[in-house]
């Protein structure tokens, strides 16, 4: 384009800045846009699926030091672990499955009898090695234990997956 | 004779105390709600709930943690746990109570029983006294109860603000399942 070209262009755009019905339009189609937009993106946010596990930054933390963490503190852990995505390394000390047949695999702590109490997302089968394990999920927290019958608290993690080191 | 015999009676009175005293409970059982609203339905479960039976009391206990359900939307599960269940000030929900006709129930025999339990349900920090009722069913040795339930919201003081009001219901419906395969 021209430069002369361009200046009539701009000077026509400028007389049309002091026409009314031309500004209306504008603000029209940019709130329009605006709509779209806001729309669109309301609507990835409503319909957004679970958040992403595998694909998360998640805290390392050996199973051992995650439950005497809990154990001396439950508030302030609670708050710095629950709802968070862990990966949590220890050894294993059961693997079964529940009656909503996922896996369930029991990592050993600091206390006989309590675990982190890991519940797998996906169905496939898991060595019952009692060796080294790195499973990554959310943490919910710890649970109640009964210490009338001596029962121990077990601390949880969901949607867990078994990573490969 | 007679020393043999109170042996045997021995014997048969602590085989009778152990099997009294096998307590039943599960850190791994299934709770799921449902919401049925005008705009859309809203489910959640958890399978991370604890539970324990004292065969010899008849108190029975569930609990589980806010942070355990898993919803299919990140927003919903958000928002449950933030604005209606804020779960970082109150993390559990639970219910201690007894089992009413405890005495109808052999625990080592199968059989399917119904059952009644009355106790303290908590949720969002507020109790309020509840009786459900249930199904025990002990099979191979293994109980499992189950439960359904309604929870009106407004009862644990949890609120539904105007402008959702058509998406959540004032009741839910919650459904129970725990497979008691440890004793203690």
């Amino acid at each position: 384009m021209r430069p002369n070209v361009r200046l009539e262009l701009i000077r026509k755009l400028m007389q049309q800045h002091n026409n009314p019905s031309f500004m209306k339009k504008i603000i029209v189609a940019i709130l329009f846009v605006l709509l779209i937009v806001g729309g669109g993106v309301a609507y990835y946010l409503y319909n957004k699926g679970p958040l992403d596990v595998i694909s998360s930054h998640a805290v390392e933390i050996s199973a051992v030091n995650l439950y005497n963490s809990f154990l001396s503190d439950s508030a302030a852990a609670g708050k710095k672990y629950a709802g968070k995505v862990l990966e949590v390394s220890g050894l294993t000390e059961d693997v079964s499955v529940n009656q909503n047949q996922e896996t369930i695999i029991l990592l050993r702590t600091s206390v006989e009898g309590a675990h982190i109490n890991c519940t797998l997302e996906d169905k496939t089968k898991v060595n019952a090695n009692k060796g080294l394990i790195h499973i990554k999920g959310i943490c919910s927290g710890i649970g109640d234990g009964d210490p009338d019958l001596g029962l121990p608290a077990d601390v949880y993690l969901t949607r867990c997956f078994v990573i490969n080191k | 004779m007679k020393k043999t015999g109170s042996i045997l009676l021995l014997f048969c009175f602590l085989m009778a105390f152990e099997s009294k005293s096998q307590n039943p409970y599960t850190k791994n059982g299934s709770v799921s709600f449902f919401s049925k609203a005008v705009l859309e339905n809203i489910e959640a479960s958890s399978g991370q709930v604890i539970s324990v039976i004292n065969t010899t009391t008849g108190d029975i206990m569930f609990s589980v943690n806010i942070k355990s359900f898993h919803f299919k939307k990140s927003l919903m599960e958000e928002h449950f746990n933030e604005n209606y269940m804020e779960s970082d000030k109150y993390p559990k929900a639970s219910f201690k109570g007894k089992i009413n006709n405890l005495s109808a129930i052999i625990f080592s025999t199968d059989g399917s029983y119904n059952t009644e339990v009355t106790g303290d349900l908590t949720i969002h920090g507020i109790t309020n006294k509840v009786t459900v009722p249930g199904k025990i069913v002990i099979k191979a040795g293994v109980p499992t109860a189950t439960a359904s339930f309604r929870v009106k919201l407004a009862d644990y003081k949890i609120s539904i603000p105007r402008v959702v009001k058509d998406n959540i219901a004032e009741v839910v419906e919650v459904n129970l399942s725990c497979v008691y395969n440890h004793k203690l």
